[in-house]
This record gives C-alpha cells, structure tokens and sequence, in this order.
C-alpha cells in the first residue's frame, strides 16, 4: 500500500472534464464498435448505446465553441441526428467512430456561426496559453500572452481548428488527423507551420 | 470579443450529470423516424452562392474545390509541367470562351452572369502599368468553368500542393478575369476590389452535409495554387436531380482511372519507403507547468501496474525515470481529499506519446485522473542536452534515408507522370470523338456593344442600380 505523494501545492480542481477514453480508441475496441454500429444501420433503435457512449464527449466538444448550454443541446441533437441519417452511408476505415462525430459537430457548428453571422466561441484555460508560448519557445509573461490573444484572433478557421484541439483540447496529431480527414504528418507539418507563423508575429 | 472570434477564457464547466440531463434518444429517434418519413433518398442539386473579392490584379482565377478524400496524387508539379505551358488547352477550339463588356471605369458597375452569378466593379478600380489610374471605357473579360470538361478544355492546371504533398483538386467553380484598355492588360488601382458572386452548383444526396470548399488562386508566375481562404458558401436552391450529363460517364470513368493510378502510385510508394524504416524522432522532453500540480510515481512498486506491454514499460520507465507526473489540465475533477487517502492499487495506461490515464483503486472505489510525465530543474536540462543529440543524430539518419531513396522515388514518379499523361491525351481523344460542346451557350448580357478587335462575345455593363438587394442577391433560376 501507498500514498499518493503530492509534489506540487496546488490542486486546482479542473472541470473541463475531457474523457480519456476519447483520445485513442485501440484497433479491436473500434472492430467492436464497428459491430455496434453495423447493427444500428440496421435498425436505428441501436443507436441508442453509441448515443449514450458518445453524448458527453460531443456535447463537451460543442460546448467549448459555443459557451452556451441550450445552444450545445441543440446543436448537439442535430449533430446526432444527422449521424443516425448518415450513418448508413458509414464505412469502418479504421477511424474511431468519435472522429465521425466530431467532424459533423464541428460542421454543425461553423453552420451555426455562418448563419447567426457571429463568431464563434475559442475557449481555453489561462494555463493553455502558457503551452503555446512554451511551445514557440518565448518567455511567458502577461504581454506576451495578450499578444498571442490577439494573434490567435487572426488565425484562419482552418489553422484555428488544429490550433485548437492539439492545444486546448490536448488531441494526438492521430486524433486530430483522423478529425480533420488529414494526414497525421499534414497535421503536424500545418501545426507548426502555424507555430512558426505566430512566432514571427510575436517577435515583430 | 476578437474580430474572428470570441475567445473565452476559464469557460464555465459544466458536470456530468447536467449534460446527461439534455441527453434523450427516444426524442432523437422519433425526430429520425419523423424525418425519414418524409425523406427520400435520390440526389439533389444544391445551387451555392460563393462571394469573394477578386485580388488586386487584373487577372484574377479563383477556385472553389475540395480535394479527393484520401487520394494524394503523387505528381510533382515540377515533373508534370515541365514540358508544357503552364496553362495548356488541350482542344483549344473548345475552350471556354470569354464574355466581354465594356464599362466606364468612373461610373463602375454591376454585371450579372446568366448563370445567377454577379461581378461589382467599384469606379476607379483600374491602373496601367505605370500605375497611373485610368479613365474612358475599359473591357472587362469574364469567362466561368463550372464542370470537369471545362475545367480540362480549358488546360487549367488541376494538381495542388499541400504540405509537400500534392493533391489533384476536384473544383465546383472558377472565374478568371481580367481587364484591357487599348489591347494592354490593366492592374487593380490600390485597394480597389472586384466583388465576384460565384453561383455554382453540387450534387449530393438529399441527407449528406454541405462539405467544405476552400478558395485558391492560381498563381501563374510561380506556377501554382495558392491558397486564399475558406469558402463561405449560401444554398440559393436545393432541387431533386434530373438526369446525368452527357459526358458523366467518360468524367466518371476518367476519374476513376486516375484515381487508381494514384492509389498504385501510394502503395508503390508505401513499399518503397517500407525498405527503409524511418528513424525515430526524439521526444522533446516538457517541463512543468505553472501551478498544476504534480505527483511521484513508483514503478518499482508492486502495487503498481502498467498497462501496456513489458517492452514498452521497461522503455518509459528509462526514459522517464526522472520525470514527476504532473495532472493534466484536460484532468477529469477531483477531489483534493483524494490525496488523503491510501490507495491500494495504482494502473498507468498510456493514451498517447504525453498523456497517461492513471487510475487509483481502493477497495471499489476508484479515481481517474490523466498526468502528464515532466521534468524539473537538472533533469530538464538534462533531458534537453540529451533530447538535442538525439535530434542531430535523427537528422543525420534521415539525411541518409532520403539520399538512398530520393533517386527511386523520382523514378517512380516519372513512371506515373507519364502513365497519367496518357490517360489524359486518351481522354482529350474521347472527348473530342464524343463531341464535346463549345462553350458558347451562355447568352450575353443587355445592351451589348461591340468591341474593336476584341474576339469574344461582347455585352455592355450596366452602371449599377440603386435597388435594394435580398440577402442572396441572386436571382433563383431553376
């Protein structure tokens, strides 16, 4: 038996919340799943566990591009009603379900800012800035932070979204990859590219 | 709020069990079954509305495309172009032909194409090449290519560069445009725009969502497409299909036939680059972040456990014998008290190449955090010094790598280069066997005047009128 020792004094209670299950799914997990979801073309009533599988991580998905909890069910229900009228055309090409998923959400959602003609919500933890600048290796400190702010505004929605699921979402390339539709060394070469965009920005 | 998007920081969390509380598939699956009643599944046409402004050149050609799914070509532009024009009609009596029209650059004006799609020329948008503005009447030329067949008779490079990697563009639409004065090309005077409404249309099933699009330019100094920015696009009109085009088949065989020479070209490739593994990159090793906690971990420990496989243990806990688990951000909550507590059993599974699930079991209680291994003070430096060997030494194997397959894998390329060539020089053949249409089918616009020595069909441009514009600002045609 054992203790946990805590190192640091600080416990900072986090309720983003991100499921770990999410962030790899293993080969026979997504064989499996691939069952699940073969059953549910058939019948659409099985769906219902993919639906409650996937709920949260969905709706957290949502939730952290709209800050707002009515508009995240709503857009979350549409997101997983299309999934059920689209799954027929669904292919096991060996991508979690979950990356399916999210592109819809993520289509539903840039749908939903397109229409209301409003930006979209970036939510991140002050603790995250930190990550980016450690990553573009310059000195953290509050002017520099509100600088990358200003910079990440900038950022094209495509570059926004890789930006954001490596950073403020902590995905794998993998993750983000089987995401986007891109390739796992395209996404880590446009990451960068991105990285070294932003870091010439701050140093001008 | 930011210009592009409002960025929230420390967003308000929400529980479990609130997000539980919106969930209800038996809704979900009434609104489906609801849905699928009225739904029938044939393909549809969607009209799409696409705005953009024209760049400060007089010769603008923008591209709406996305790109085939999974299917990278493996053409370098270089190799495929080097012996061609860049631009090179491969029928050029069939070429798509340009409208023309003559406009009063003081007045500027507004032009809408027969195909719903529209062109605002603000006054006083042009200047020659000395950079002087110019006045009197100017010629605006505008042709659209809406299809494969234009886009091929009219020689328009389809091959894309992403990343180092090249992609064959699948496009919804392009205009090219440009301007004369006196038979000499004209520029876009500083910070004047041409605002171009593409109308364009795509066929889709009735339940499948609007992809994306992006807009590229066509660089035709460096020879390339260069990106512009995402697509914004509007449905003008959605309708039930009708029937194929005449030339769907030879479009549907001819895309076919280079997309499996892609795919033979990928898995060549693929074994090619199989001879010779790639090195692994070194891990950059991260240090701790300010203020999140962290806790030690014993692998010696009997209690604990590691979830993978024995190589892959012995290898972590080399590599990360120094390292102090920090709780990630991206934790799911806890309770501080949980480190009051002695837990019994302690699992570490790995999610990813930094993220680790680390479950505390007691009894049937249990607790899932997910940390992060860091360093701190020497170990980092250490780590670092150690991290920047390793990276040298990376470089220099792959360096080695490339100068043993650079040569075989030009050669492969070239075989495909000229495997799809051909394809192309058969497909202009059946094209032109089949008949292809001229493009010529588009009526002008009102009040057409002719234009000296200009060869094209010719219609007036109309000063803009003061009306009030729907938000489509298109007219709807069936």
């Amino acid at each position: 038996m054992f203790s946990i020792l805590l190192t640091s004094s600080r416990i900072l209670a986090n309720t983003t919340g991100m499921d770990a299950q999410k962030k790899t799914v293993s080969a026979e997990r997504m064989q499996e799943e691939w069952l699940e979801i073969q059953a549910a073309q058939g019948d659409p009533a099985m769906f219902r566990p993919l639906y409650v599988r996937y709920y949260e991580m969905v709706f957290r998905f949502i939730y952290r591009r709209t800050a707002s909890e009515e508009l995240t069910a709503d857009i979350c229900s549409q997101v997983f009603l299309k999934a059920m009228q689209r799954l027929s055309d669904y292919s096991f090409k060996g991508v979690p379900f979950s990356a399916w998923l999210f592109r819809i959400a993520s289509n539903e959602v840039a749908q939903h800012f397109r229409q209301q003609q409003k930006n979209r919500v970036l939510s991140m933890e002050e603790t995250q800035i930190g990550d980016v600048v450690d990553e573009i290796d310059e000195d953290d400190n509050e002017a520099l932070r509100a600088a990358l702010l200003l910079a990440l505004d900038d950022l094209k929605e495509g570059d926004m979204e890789l930006i954001e699921m490596r950073f403020f979402e902590q995905r794998s390339f993998k993750e983000i990859a089987d995401i986007t539709g891109m390739t796992e060394s395209n996404a880590k070469v446009k990451t960068y590219r991105i990285l070294e965009r932003l870091k010439k920005r701050l140093s001008t | 709020m930011g210009k592009n998007y409002h960025i929230k920081l420390n967003p308000d969390p929400l529980s479990r069990e609130r997000i539980e509380s919106h969930m209800d598939f038996d809704e979900l699956l009434r609104q489906y079954q609801e849905a699928d009643k009225q739904q029938v599944k044939r393909p549809r046409v969607i009209k799409l509305a696409y705005v953009a402004l024209a760049a400060a050149a007089a010769l603008a050609l923008l591209m709406v495309f996305n790109i085939w799914n999974g299917a990278s070509s493996p053409q370098s532009e270089s190799a495929y172009f080097a012996k061609l024009p860049f631009v090179n009609p491969p029928l050029s009596e069939w070429e798509p032909e340009f409208i023309s029209y003559k406009m009063n650059v003081n007045q500027g004006g507004v032009y809408e194409y027969e195909s719903g799609s529209r062109l605002v020329v603000p006054a006083a948008a042009f200047m020659n090449d000395r950079g002087q503005l110019v006045e009197g009447d100017v010629a605006i030329h505008y042709r659209e290519l809406h299809d494969f067949v234009d886009f091929f008779l009219s020689g328009i490079p389809m091959n894309y560069d992403s990343a180092g990697r090249q992609f064959y563009l699948e496009s919804i639409g392009m205009v090219e445009i440009y301007a004369e004065q006196n038979g000499e090309r004209l520029q876009m005077a500083p910070g004047k725009e041409i605002q171009v409404e593409l109308v364009t249309h795509i066929r889709t099933t009735l339940d499948a969502p609007l992809p994306h699009y992006s807009i590229y330019t066509l660089d035709t100094m460096n020879r390339m497409w260069a990106y512009r920015e995402e697509a914004r696009l509007e449905v003008l009109e959605e309708k039930l299909d009708a029937g194929q085009s005449a030339y769907s088949d030879i479009q549907k065989e001819w895309l076919e036939s280079r997309q499996a020479l892609e795919k033979n070209y990928d898995a060549q490739l693929a074994a090619l680059e199989a001879m010779a593994p790639k090195p692994t990159a070194p891990v950059k090793p991260k240090r701790q972040l300010s203020g999140q906690p962290t806790i030690e971990l014993n692998f010696q420990d009997e209690n604990f456990d590691f979830e993978g496989d024995n190589a892959e243990e012995i290898a972590l806990t080399r590599k990360l014998k120094d390292a102090i688990w920090q709780i990630s951000p991206q934790s799911p909550p806890y309770d501080e008290n949980a480190f009051k507590v002695t837990w019994e059993r302690m699992r570490l599974k790995p999610i990813n190449e930094w993220d680790y699930t680390l479950t505390l079991i007691n009894g049937n209680r249990q607790l899932q955090l997910i940390v992060n291994p860091v360093l701190v003070g020497e170990a980092y430096e250490q780590a670092m010094a150690q991290y920047e060997a390793g990276l040298a030494e990376y470089e220099s194997q792959m360096d080695y790598r490339e100068s043993q397959l650079k040569a075989r894998r030009e050669a492969l390329l070239q075989q495909e280069t000229d495997e799809t060539r051909f394809l192309d020089e058969a497909f202009t053949e059946r094209l032109a066997e089949a008949g292809a249409p001229q493009k010529q089918t588009r009526p002008a616009g009102q009040g057409d005047q002719p234009l000296q020595g200009t060869p094209t069909r010719r219609v007036e441009l109309r000063p803009a009128p003061a009306r009030r514009r729907r938000k489509t600002q298109f007219e709807v045609c069936g």
